[in-house]
């Protein structure tokens, strides 16, 4: 679980351009000053792409925070 | 209005929740006959349809249905919103002289239709609950919400029905719903209606090639900004009023946009439920399908901008510029924002990229500088948005730049010394400030009203945070902190219900004169 928390992060710091992020479960678009409706797309489609998964519509608009995220990617891949 | 609430008190001693149900949709069906009973037709058939195809589509989640029943609504207002747009612009382009007779637009069809069109979106999603009959033609009719928004949603506003909260009258929430009413309607009434006298002739003189000066374009369009928002604004603040009275939260529609630092936080501020719609059913899967394909190429960063970026964002922004209206006026203003969306997002980029260089160090500096920015945005936004042709809103803008040269008062001349000179070489004039009288006979007063408006939008508290202890709507923004004293925070006090008084009284005294609510055509 440990281990998903720390790719996830790499692909925050990708994405927003900030080395600063530090994820954990509970970090919501709210804590994070980039992440907003703009760049949310950006950085699940990035997710996807890392994984070789693809999201619901519905899911990515369900997301909360970043522990849901994990819940989301683990789903998929173990599915 | 009296009566209805008188009734549905009735009907809550019957203790039969169908009635009290009933009760609301045939009064919310009676105020809306009472303006034009022809149409009341149109409703009930838009309301009926859409139910059964709801029905349909959740037995067989058919794609065809679902399809069909967008085709259905887009058809309706299409006709009744857009048809004579649509026909004189092939008239313009391609002379040919279709004639069609004037189709009066229906009260309201934007918001009755796109609210269903959610709906049928969610049910084929599998996010619908099988809803009763009456609940659903409430949620669509609920006559505080019909007219001009809040856009509500199924999904918050169903589950209220259900609620024993909703069936009974009780005294807190009378209180606070007719205080927040009090509100809507001072900001509507008094507000609104008052600084229109200041925004509505630099309107129509700017229709008539009148030179404008650089203030009165400055200050007119300042003017209707403050209508505007205390209009629409006071609106959604009466309907939030109206239905916490009848026990139901509707979802805040604004939460001060004019506070807003950049142009995504203003659309995240103004008009909030038609933004959360649009973005949940327009932008997010046209951005999601094209940021997919932008992944799939491998594009260099420019063209994934364009392709993920730009085009979804420019996109959007047409279909809120037309939502408001059928109007090449309306549809630049939509563009517009877009273009500013487009701009402020390059700008991120570019400051993610140099992360370490900053010019200004100083942060009030910085917000000042970016509200400077974004509230001029917003206000040539809404020279398009107001005015009636395209050749009026040009004048205006070209005015605001300084076209016309900017004139300063002739007072000034020999009192200002050597700066005079340099002044009058820069282009400058000292013919008076406010030669057309679009202000009125008092431009400083006028200048002092509007200056008055602008900082106390800034400055003060919005109706969400003034009722926050109490939470009687649905939260749709979230704010880190505010840090307001005590005495700002709604309380069944004394003070405030003089203050409710105060602003009823005041309201009551300006309604004899004539009064438009903005929005009633959108």
């Amino acid at each position: 679980m440990n281990n998903r928390l720390q790719e996830l992060t790499k692909i925050f710091i990708e994405v927003f351009g900030d080395e600063s992020i530090v994820l954990d479960y509970e970090t919501s678009s709210s804590d994070i000053d980039k992440w907003d409706s703009l760049n949310n797309m950006h950085l699940i489609v990035a997710i996807e792409d890392f994984y070789k998964i693809r999201f619901e519509l519905k899911e990515i608009q369900s997301l909360q925070n970043v522990g849901e995220l994990c819940e989301f990617v683990d789903k998929y891949l173990e599915g | 209005m009296p009566i209805v609430i008188l009734g549905f008190f009735i009907c809550q001693k019957i203790k039969n929740q169908s009635i009290s149900i009933l009760w609301l949709i045939s009064s919310s069906l009676f105020f809306y006959g009472w303006w034009n009973t022809k149409y009341l037709i149109l409703i009930i058939i838009s309301v009926l349809t859409n139910f059964a195809l709801g029905l349909i589509i959740e037995r067989t989640r058919s794609k065809v249905f679902l399809i069909l029943g967008l085709l259905f609504n887009i058809a309706l207002i299409g006709y009744f919103k857009y048809a004579n747009f649509f026909v004189d612009n092939i008239n313009l382009f391609i002379g040919a002289n279709i004639h069609l007779n004037k189709v009066i637009l229906p009260l309201a069809i934007s918001f009755f239709t796109f609210q269903q069109i959610a709906y049928l979106v969610d049910t084929y999603r599998g996010q619908a609950k099988q809803y009763q009959f009456l609940h659903y033609c409430l949620f669509v009719t609920f006559f505080p919400q019909l007219i001009a928004g809040p856009i509500v949603q199924h999904k918050e506003m169903m589950p209220q029905f259900k609620l024993g909260r909703f069936y009974s009258l009780r005294a807190k929430n009378l209180a606070i719903g007719v205080s927040i009413f009090a509100i809507g309607l001072f900001k509507k009434i008094v507000i609104a209606d008052g600084i229109s006298v200041y925004a509505t002739p630099m309107f129509d003189a700017a229709e008539i090639n009148v030179q404008l000066t650089f203030f009165e374009a400055w200050f007119g369009t300042l003017a209707y900004s403050m209508q505007l928002y205390f209009d629409f604004s006071g609106y959604s603040d009466m309907a939030i009023g109206l239905a916490q009275i009848f026990g139901l939260k509707l979802p805040v529609n604004f939460f001060s946009p004019y506070k807003a630092l950049n142009i995504a936080d203003f659309w995240r501020r103004w008009h909030i439920t038609l933004s959360r719609l649009i973005r949940e059913y327009l932008w997010d899967p046209i951005s999601l399908s094209l940021t997919r394909l932008g992944f799939k190429y491998r594009l260099s960063s420019v063209s994934f901008f364009l392709l993920a970026t730009i085009v979804p964002t420019l996109f959007t922004f047409f279909w809120v510029g037309l939502w408001h209206g059928a109007g090449w006026n309306f549809i630049i203003f939509g563009l517009l924002h877009g273009s500013f969306i487009v701009i402020f997002n390059l700008w991120t980029k570019i400051k993610q990229n140099y992360p370490r260089v900053k010019i200004i160090k100083n942060r009030h500096v910085v917000n000042s500088i970016a509200w400077i920015i974004t509230f001029v945005s917003v206000l040539i936004g809404w020279v398009f948005f107001r005015a009636e042709s395209f050749t009026g809103a040009k004048n205006i803008v070209l005015a605001m730049f300084g076209y016309n040269h900017i004139t300063l008062s002739p007072y000034l001349l020999g009192k200002i010394g050597p700066l005079e000179e340099v002044l009058l070489q820069k282009g400058f004039k000292f013919e008076g400030m406010f030669g057309n009288g679009v202000l009125g006979n008092e431009p400083f007063t006028a200048i002092q009203m509007i200056l008055f408006l602008l900082v106390s939008c800034l400055v003060l508290p919005n109706c969400q945070q003034i009722f926050s202890k109490y939470k009687p709507y649905i939260s749709t923004y979230h704010e880190a902190v505010f840090a307001y004293p005590k005495w700002f925070f709604w309380r069944p006090t004394i003070k405030w219900i003089i203050l409710t008084v105060f602003f009823f009284m005041m309201a009551l005294l300006s309604l004899n004169k004539e009064s438009e609510f903005l929005y009633f055509q959108f």
